[in-house]
């Protein structure tokens, strides 16, 4: 669903001489400023950093005849600020691995925070779904031999019922679960109504989870 | 669109390893994402506003469900997007900015007498289309209070009337220009402003609080002016 390419955008990429262009440019800049730096501030904690990837995103912007807008123009994206943040937030990222800078982002999936407690998220999963399936108890140092094939037996069962969810649903456990995300993000992410959408959806996916496993013998019970 | 189309000249985005969390591959299973097919910028954006459909969202959200950092991305993108409708300072929502509005001409000291007459000010309360404020009322402090701060005052406590039990409130402190100053989650229906937010002398703020209803639902009080003595 592709928008009217913005005023500014289209000046820019129909310039054919290099006063036109130039004033083009500058208006371009003029209107999206607050956006990257907005998207740059995310990443970069560091004022004087920040305006080192600002530089570098507008560079990029700018290279080539304004190569990647003709991207979007060529493909049509949605929302040309919504294509923007994208393409600006890669930028940022590859300014950051280009300068041997570490992202400063919270509050995205890679938050540490997130990192430590995706273990914690995944105990539930596997709690609320296989009911039994135990990965302290897979970590065992001396599991009885049966138990152990027994356990990883059901993990495995699990792990393939995963995999033959609809792709939304799995994307869906994979942002909660894995990720620990709040489930207002992943409405928003995913663009269930309300939190309570996400909550309802998951629960009737664990239940189906469990109800395969059921079925293939893997009793919820121990 | 497609996924195999990398943005050219990005390479340090799509040689990235596709995130850190591989070793927790449970429910990617034996799938790790081939680094050739992260979601281009196109199918990202696309994505992230809702617009794909079906082949092509469920091939996005396999790769997402396998892929961190693409998913990342749209979850950082989604967020950025959401802060910049929610942050007055790029599109101030219509309560901030007629309660901004009434804030610069008091403070320019422009009459509200025009004509003769008193000019109705703009009101602050307003009501914001898709939600309701039946239920959710502020309490403390009332609108255009003005609350004495002295240096030892205790912390400022904000208070409402909640809605239905079992309610979840997010609480937002604003200041004049509208920026968010502090906001904070929950199920009580009163709240202390932490110590380290500063509340100047003269200040005007605002604070408005959203309910989420247990049935989906949300309200909300709609922007409340004080001030700082
Ligand atoms: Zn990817």
């Amino acid at each position: 669903m592709p928008e009217a390419l913005p005023k500014e955008v289209t000046l820019l990429l129909h310039a054919d001489d290099e006063t036109t262009r130039d004033a083009a440019w500058e208006r371009f800049v003029a209107q999206h400023t607050r956006l990257i730096l907005y998207v740059i501030r995310k990443l970069v904690r560091d004022r004087d950093r920040g305006m080192d990837a600002y530089a570098w995103v507008l560079e990029r912007l700018r290279e080539d005849g304004a190569r990647r807008l003709r991207g979007y123009s060529a493909n049509g994206a949605g929302k040309f600020t919504t294509w923007l943040v994208v393409v600006a937030r890669r930028l940022t990222v590859d300014f950051l691995r280009h300068s041997g800078g570490r992202t400063q982002a919270t509050g995205t999936a890679t938050g540490d925070g997130v990192g430590r407690e995706s273990q914690v998220f995944r105990r539930r999963l596997l709690a609320l779904a296989g009911d039994t399936v135990d990965l302290d108890a897979l970590r065992d140092e001396h599991p009885a031999a049966d138990d152990l094939l027994d356990r990883s037996e059901r993990l495995e069962a699990l792990t393939q019922a995963v995999q033959e969810l609809p792709s939304m649903d799995r994307l869906l456990l994979t942002l909660r679960f894995d990720d620990g995300l709040q489930a207002e993000q992943i409405a928003r992410t995913m663009h269930f109504p309300t939190r309570f959408h996400v909550y309802r959806r998951l629960d009737r996916v664990l239940t189906q989870l469990r109800t395969q496993l059921n079925g293939r013998g893997i009793d919820g019970d121990e | 669109m497609g996924m195999s189309e990398p943005d050219a000249g990005m390479p340090g985005f799509l040689s990235e390893e596709p995130g850190e969390r591989k070793d927790l591959s449970l429910l990617r299973g034996s799938m790790t994402p081939d680094d050739a097919n992260h979601l281009d910028s196109t199918t990202t954006s696309a994505f992230v506003e809702g617009h794909l459909t079906g082949a092509a969202r469920d091939r996005a959200a396999a790769h997402l469900a396998v892929c961190a950092s693409c998913r990342d991305e749209i979850v950082a993108v989604r967020e950025v997007l959401t802060g910049i409708s929610t942050r007055p300072m790029w599109r101030r929502p219509p309560v901030l900015l007629a309660a901004a509005a009434v804030v610069a001409l008091v403070a320019i000291g422009l009459p509200l007498l025009q004509d003769g007459r008193l000019r109705a000010p703009v009101p602050v309360a307003v009501r914001t289309p898709e939600r309701e404020t039946r239920d959710l009322s502020a309490a403390s402090p009332a609108p255009d209070a003005i609350v004495e701060r002295g240096p030892t005052a205790q912390p400022l406590v904000l208070a409402w009337h909640g809605a239905e039990a079992g309610s979840r409130y997010r609480v937002n402190l604003l200041d004049a220009n509208g920026e968010t100053l502090w906001s904070s989650e929950t199920g009580d229906t009163s709240i202390t402003v932490p110590g380290d937010i500063e509340l100047l002398p003269g200040g005007s703020y605002f604070w408005f609080v959203d309910a989420l209803g247990t049935d989906g639902r949300s309200l909300t009080t709609g922007a409340l002016r004080f001030s700082i003595r």
